[in-house]
């Protein structure tokens, strides 16, 4: 019996053991199954999705990045990197107010705040300059990644530093990147941002580099547009007088940055002429830019002849490529030396565009063409030497590797030439001279802290001349009631209309003859008008000695000059409409001509009705009008059938075609030229017929579009959307109603605008108020990642607290963070 | 030891070791409760599960409450349009299987007493 139950307890026991060690065993290989699942990154098709485990749970995944009403915990911070105490005061829009004793110790806590803010936007910024996207998106960022490398951003990068380790400034610099890494240190799985749990890396360390190559992306925002090689094609096919009738220079109408009654008191030597280039016929493959297809901005200055309180007032609103993060960060910075207050670019320390208690300053981009091409000769079919000069010269190969996410390893060799990289190795070997890529002498990390602490006009004309690249109309007001705007940059000296074609690369002469000296770019102090002014147009007219020619808009420039010459006893609010207006002037110039041209008689009922409406039309862009749709269609096709002897194909211009105000003169003197008549119609066309046939087409669209909706406006239809940096339409924000368009002052297209506007009284003390289309916060999870948007919409402004003391910020502050050593 | 303390320690050291280390620790704590409270396998699934899906979901929902949903609507919209609760919720299943699989495992891993006996 005993026996018996022994043997049955044992083959219990034995039974129950076997169980457990099946169900541990069974469960085990579950869990580790399971937790390779939740640490694995999952690979569908050309998407991946971070581990799940990790992005998914709460103490470490995307749950840390849903920030409650104070977004920082930390109230006192430590850092070996500063000599003083640094306080930071966070207002009620997450401005930091950066109180410091000493210059290094504010470029720190800059580098900080950056950090603490924006860091994934300057990672990115970084590496999209770099040509290193792909190794956090894949291989779908490849092709980007090779043409940045090719435009030799990350060469022209390395030099930058290298100039920048002479200037005066560069100790600022270092302690600005040394406060962004101190940040980078305090980053914990939690801390990281979204962005980069969601494409699962990790931030490597700041650089000098890092901040030259967020500097190169804005050159190539700003100054790589070039269409040498359309413009040689078109040139080819129409001769050279066509073409030169085709595409002038100078629109009569144009009202330049410099008025004309400008006296120039010096002789431009431009050197020899260069050969000429027509010879070098099709250049078939076309430039494809990566900058964004509008850019542009106005700013002015008012004289206090001209104000209601006798104050100049200074205005900027740089328009560029809206997206979330915004480009600009929002800053005070105060030291014993300087308080100055405005918007910097994320990455690169001191305030951009600003104000400080006696100055205030903005930039616009010039449009001036600093990137040429030159068709490389080579000297035999190793394509590894070319021709200059009669001379056989190597090129100087440098290996670029790109590591793609998921393992992938692509190496390239870019090759240089005397000009610059190689951009295009097709049948005609293309060499990019660009002037960033030039050795420049560039210092601009002086300037921004210059005009931060400068007190007048002699501190501001100082302050431009280590400003270089990319070139910037920089508007000036002073408390002492000076105003000001120069023309600033590094410009290529070059004979007439060279530089529009791509040129012979075979010849040093075809080279660019030195750059303008500082003292003879456009400039204009106090004119008589009592205002200065700049939106993208021509800088000068054409009787500046030095040729140059560019990318230049007219429209705007001629609203507000116009404005501004009427304006009398402005006020800040008068400046702030301005910022906001909506007045078309190419609408004004077009459509009086068109409706000239219109055969009433073949109109239908509703187009009739339709007619009525444009004739009654103020050439106002407002939102919430259909007029301007019918309008934008009825230009476009009508530009597209004038202009149909110069094919275009949907992704990239292969002509260069005139512009706008051209068609418009040239509906206006030559309705009957042959241009007019369509290359595949048997008759012969004239403007008049073009303009109905553009009419019928465009009326068409426009009423499908109110069959759909019938209640379609201009803001509906263009539908404004502001992009996340990496494109994800659920960190975006889509359909802004708001009107506008690329020649209204406020410039809104569907993804550009006005990025920030600034309107500063330069009184005692000085007054500004300003806004941008974002947040401060650059993590989608923050309730500060885009609540400006809707009052920037809206035209609203918020008073900018410009502080002389911290405990005047004590009603507004949300958060302080005191930096010790 | 009750399964109410059990799953009461489990959750409290649970969350403590996911918030001070990481999740993963979190996990392990689960696993070192369950095996010494020597539940049976049968119950030790369902009392892990429960324990990480309160941790994970009650975290989530506290994080998600602070920030006024701003960031939820964001990521259920990159998730195909999942609701906040949807979101809340398949963060918690997914803390909860983990500690099901955890808890089932512990729980097998020992040899009470009182079975030997029997």
């Amino acid at each position: 019996m005993y026996h018996e139950n022994v043997s049955f307890n044992l083959l219990s026991i034995g039974t129950f053991i076997m169980n457990k060690l099946i169900v541990a065993g069974l469960s085990g290989i579950m869990l580790a199954g399971y937790l390779i699942l939740l640490l694995t990154p999952l690979q569908l098709g050309e998407n991946s999705l971070p581990p799940l485990g990790n992005f998914f749970n709460p103490f470490s995944g995307f749950w840390q990045n849903a920030e409650g009403e104070k977004p920082y915990r930390e109230s006192i911070v430590h850092q070996v990197g500063i000599r003083d105490t640094v306080e930071v005061i966070y207002d009620d829009r997450l401005v930091p107010h950066i109180f410091a004793k000493n210059d290094l110790d504010l470029a720190f806590v800059e580098g900080y705040v950056h950090a603490q803010n924006r860091l994934w936007q300057m990672d990115l910024s970084a590496r999209n300059a770099g040509g290193r996207l792909s190794e956090i998106f894949g291989a779908r960022t490849l092709k980007n990644d090779r043409m940045m490398r090719r435009m030799g951003l990350t060469t022209a990068a390395e030099h930058l530093v290298e100039l920048w380790k002479e200037c005066p400034s560069y100790p600022f610099l270092q302690s600005y990147v040394a406060g962004i890494n101190s940040y980078i240190t305090e980053i914990t799985d939690k801390s990281k941002p979204l962005e980069c749990k969601l494409f699962d890396y990790d931030i490597e360390p700041w650089s000098d580099l890092k901040t030259a190559l967020v500097t190169m992306s804005m050159n190539l925002v700003l100054c790589s547009k070039a269409w040498d090689m359309q413009a040689s094609k078109a040139r080819s096919d129409l001769g050279d007088e066509v073409y030169h009738s085709l595409f002038p220079d100078w629109d009569p109408k144009q009202s330049p940055v410099i008025p004309s009654s400008a006296q120039w008191d010096f002789v431009a030597e431009l050197g020899p002429k260069p050969e000429d280039t027509l010879s070098l016929g099709h250049i078939d493959e076309p430039y494809e830019s990566l900058f964004p297809s509008f850019v542009g901005s106005n700013n002015w200055a008012v004289s206090g002849l001209k104000t209601e309180n006798g104050n100049p007032i200074l205005c900027s609103d740089p328009h560029l490529n809206l997206t979330l993060p915004s480009i600009w960060y929002e800053m005070q910075v105060q030291t014993d030396e300087l308080n100055a207050y405005g918007v910097s670019i994320p990455g690169i320390p001191h305030i951009t565009i600003g104000f400080n208690e006696k100055i205030a300053w903005g930039m616009t981009n010039v449009g001036q063409d600093v990137l040429d091409f030159y068709r490389i000769l080579w000297a035999d079919s190793s394509r590894e030497n070319y021709l200059l000069d009669g001379r056989i010269l190597s090129t100087e190969k440098r290996p670029e590797c790109f590591e793609v996410k998921g393992g992938r390893t692509i190496c390239d060799t870019i090759a240089y030439t005397y000009w610059g990289p190689i951009y295009s190795e097709a049948e005609s070997a293309l060499a990019l001279h660009w002037l960033p890529n030039e050795h420049l002498t560039d210092c601009a990390i002086n300037t921004f802290l210059n005009l931060s602490a400068g007190t007048g006009f002699t501190d501001y004309w100082d302050a431009l001349r280590s400003f270089e690249s990319p070139p910037q109309n920089f508007v000036f007001a002073s408390t002492t009631g000076d105003i000001a705007l120069k023309v600033q940059g590094r410009f290529p000296i070059r004979q007439k209309n060279q530089g529009k074609f791509v040129q012979d690369g075979g010849s040093s002469k075809n080279g660019w003859r030195g750059f303008i000296p500082y003292e003879q770019t456009p400039f204009v102090k106090n004119p008589e008008r009592g205002f200065v002014s700049s939106a993208n147009q021509h800088s000068t007219d054409s009787t500046y000695p030095y040729p140059y020619h560019g990318d230049f808009q007219h429209y705007r420039s001629r609203t507000l000059n116009t404005a501004l010459n009427e304006m009398e006893e402005i006020g800040v609010q008068d400046m702030m409409e301005l910022q906001n207006s909506t007045y078309n002037q190419m609408a004004a110039d077009l459509l009086p001509l068109l409706m000239m041209y219109v055969d009433r008689k073949n109109l239908d009922q509703k187009q009739k009705e339709a007619m009525l409406q444009l004739e009654k039309w103020n050439f106002d862009f407002d939102g919430g009008s259909p007029l301007p749709i019918l309008f934008e269609k009825w230009r476009k096709a009508l530009y597209d059938l004038v202009w149909d002897e110069m094919r275009t194909n949907d992704e990239v211009d292969d002509y260069y075609r005139p512009r706008v105000w051209r068609t418009i003169k040239f509906i206006e003197d030559d309705p009957e030229h042959k241009y007019f008549d369509l290359i595949n119609t048997p008759v012969v066309e004239t403007a008049r017929d073009l303009v109905n046939m553009a009419f019928q087409e465009a009326f068409a669209a426009y009423d499908s579009l109110s069959d759909t909706d019938k209640d379609v406006t201009w803001q509906s239809y263009k539908n404004v959307r502001i992009l996340h940096l990496s494109r994800i339409p659920a960190f975006s924000v889509d359909g802004i109603s708001i009107g506008g368009s690329g020649s209204t002052l406020n410039a809104v297209t569907t993804t550009h605008g006005p990025s920030w506007r600034m309107v500063v009284e330069l009184a005692d003390p000085v007054q500004a108020w300003g806004i941008y289309p974002g947040g401060q916060s650059g993590n989608p999870g923050s309730r500060y990642y885009a609540q400006m948007i809707e009052d920037w919409r809206n035209g609203e402004y918020y008073p900018l607290r410009f502080a002389k003391r911290i405990q005047a910020l004590s009603d507004a502050s949300i958060h302080q963070i005191t930096f010790s050593p | 030891m009750s399964k109410l303390v059990v799953i009461t320690i489990t959750v409290v050291a649970g969350f403590l070791l996911s918030y001070f280390v990481n999740w993963l620790a979190g996990l392990a704590v689960g696993f070192v409760v369950i095996w010494f409270s020597q539940v049976h396998w049968r119950e030790g699934w369902w009392m892990g599960f429960l324990s990480y899906f309160i941790i994970w979901g009650s975290y989530a929902y506290l994080l998600n409450a602070q920030n006024d949903n701003i960031l939820s609507i964001q990521m259920g919209d990159l998730f195909g349009g999942l609701s906040i609760f949807s979101l809340i919720f398949a963060t918690a299943v997914m803390g909860g299987v983990a500690g099901l699989l955890t808890g089932c495992m512990a729980a097998s891993l020992h040899f009470k007493t009182d079975m030997l006996n029997s």
